[in-house]
């Protein structure tokens, strides 16, 4: 009784690491199609309401998006230091953010690049930026679904033979 | 506008150095503040009453421009990001006019680099001078020229003019309080630089009273039109004309049968000829003395 517990035990575990591991390229995938979800939202508030950047996170933190805690993280910052300039708020949120989310050094550079032109120029050139932005993003969200295609279901039952390995290997 | 007035409500906007210096400026001359003038590799200059003053090293007031607290292109960056809200895009429309209006009304008008396209200032680049103008709130100071405003129950087209600095704004914000409290008048405001009201999310920091309906940061010609259409009012308050679009502007607002009070930055009588088969009544105030009237004309 003890042996089929065990097994159960070892095989849940062992599928659940898959599994999690797997979730890693299904989050960054996510996350990087809500970047770009975001950053045409961002687009649409500066050109057509002229919001303030600050008003605009605001309403980002309402919407339920995967990156809706990174902007929180953005928020949260410049509520605790005010004096603080948007583009370093946005550098140390992307720097949490980074901490907590699957997301590679180079979605981080993007994240900082977009505080940089945040704000700095007038719509035409802001829509210019995003464009650029967005480009790059388009490249990130491919290879990332790319990734997480072929490596989500690689870890998914990479876990599951794992665990009979290892019940195998032990009993 | 007393000193806490000023320290809450522009202090914020400064840059944190420039803050700290103006922070060690004694209330009482903070009191009497007219303007803040801050340029890039310049001294901090404060104007009280039209006179010039430098801060010095010491935080004291000097007339002398030496060992003076010296201004750098990073504080002035700082401030206007804070001046734009780190939103550029959002201003870029007053920057091009040469001035931004922060949050209570006031008047930051800047210099710089003009860019131009096709014959119009498309943006102000390497902005290297800005002049805090500290607005003033001056209740009854429309007292006197009301009664030469209202006859009976009629509202006069009136253009009121003066040179700068001489108080038009502050006057016709009393005039739109006056007439809205005391005349039971509805007011209407296009308030095309946020001067006169001063909206903040949709409310007026200024007193413009409460029959009041204002329009802000849309050009006079629209703004009049909309409230025509929308708001019905007995009289329409608007600041500074002077375009030829402006004058269109009220000669059709004229037609509908709303009365225009306005102003004009002029002085001499022969400059106001042109406005005289206008207006009913043309005021003009003394420059040296605030919100003084010199002259009248069509009494």
């Amino acid at each position: 009784m003890i042996k089929i517990l065990s097994c159960i035990m070892i095989l849940i575990s062992s599928i659940a690491l898959g599994y999690l591991k797997a979730l890693d390229f299904e989050k960054r995938y996510s996350v990087l199609v809500s970047l770009k979800t975001s950053i045409v939202f961002i687009e649409n508030e500066m050109s057509l309401i002229r919001e303030s950047v600050i008003d605009i996170i605001k309403k980002l933190c309402s919407k339920d998006l995967e990156t809706g805690l990174f902007y929180k993280e953005v928020l949260n910052e410049k509520e605790k230091n005010n004096e603080m300039a948007i583009s370093d708020v946005f550098k140390i949120a992307a720097d949490n953010f980074y901490k907590y989310m699957p997301i590679t050094n180079d979605d981080k550079a993007l994240l900082y690049l977009l505080g940089e032109s945040f704000g700095k120029s007038d719509v035409e050139g802001q829509i210019k930026i995003f464009n650029t932005l967005k480009c790059e993003l388009d490249a990130k969200i491919e290879e990332a679904k790319s990734l997480k295609n072929k490596n989500a279901k690689l870890y998914k039952s990479l876990g599951f033979y794992m665990g009979i390995l290892i019940i195998v290997m032990l009993f | 506008m007393t000193s806490d007035n000023i320290k809450s409500d522009i202090f914020p906007y400064l840059s944190p150095k420039i803050r700290q210096y103006l922070l060690n400026v004694e209330d009482a001359y903070l009191n009497n503040l007219h303007e803040i003038r801050i340029g890039i590799n310049k001294p901090v200059m404060l104007v009280f009453d039209g006179k010039v003053y430098f801060l010095d090293k010491n935080y004291n007031l000097t007339k002398s421009y030496k060992n003076c607290l010296i201004i750098e292109q990073a504080e002035i960056e700082k401030t206007l990001e804070f001046m734009t809200k780190s939103s550029v895009y959002a201003a870029i429309d007053d920057l091009k006019k040469g001035f931004l209006t922060i949050s209570g009304g006031y008047r930051v008008g800047i210099c710089g680099r003009c860019v131009f396209d096709n014959d119009k200032i498309s943006y102000i680049k390497n902005i290297s001078y800005l002049n805090i103008r500290i607005k003033r709130e001056v209740k009854g100071c429309a007292e006197k020229i009301i009664q030469k405003i209202i006859n009976g129950d009629d509202i006069k087209n009136t253009l009121i003019a003066g040179r700068v600095k001489s108080g038009k704004t502050t006057l016709i914000r009393d005039i739109a309080r006056i007439l809205s409290d005391s005349f039971s008048k509805k007011v209407s405001i296009a308030d095309e630089r946020g001067e006169i009201a001063a909206l903040d999310n949709g409310s007026a920091l200024n007193d413009v009273g409460i029959l009041t309906s204002v329009m802000e940061f849309c050009p006079k010609i629209k703004a009049m039109t909309m409230l025509i259409r929308s708001m019905s009012p007995d009289v329409i308050i608007t600041d500074e004309i002077g375009s030829d679009e402006d004058i269109i502007a009220i000669k059709k607002a004229l037609l509908s049968g709303v009365k225009i009070i306005t102003t004009i930055h002029a002085d001499k009588k022969e400059d106001l000829k042109m406005y005289e088969n206008i207006f009913d009544i043309i005021v003009i105030l003394d420059g040296d003395k605030k919100g003084e009237i010199k002259e009248i004309i069509g009494d």
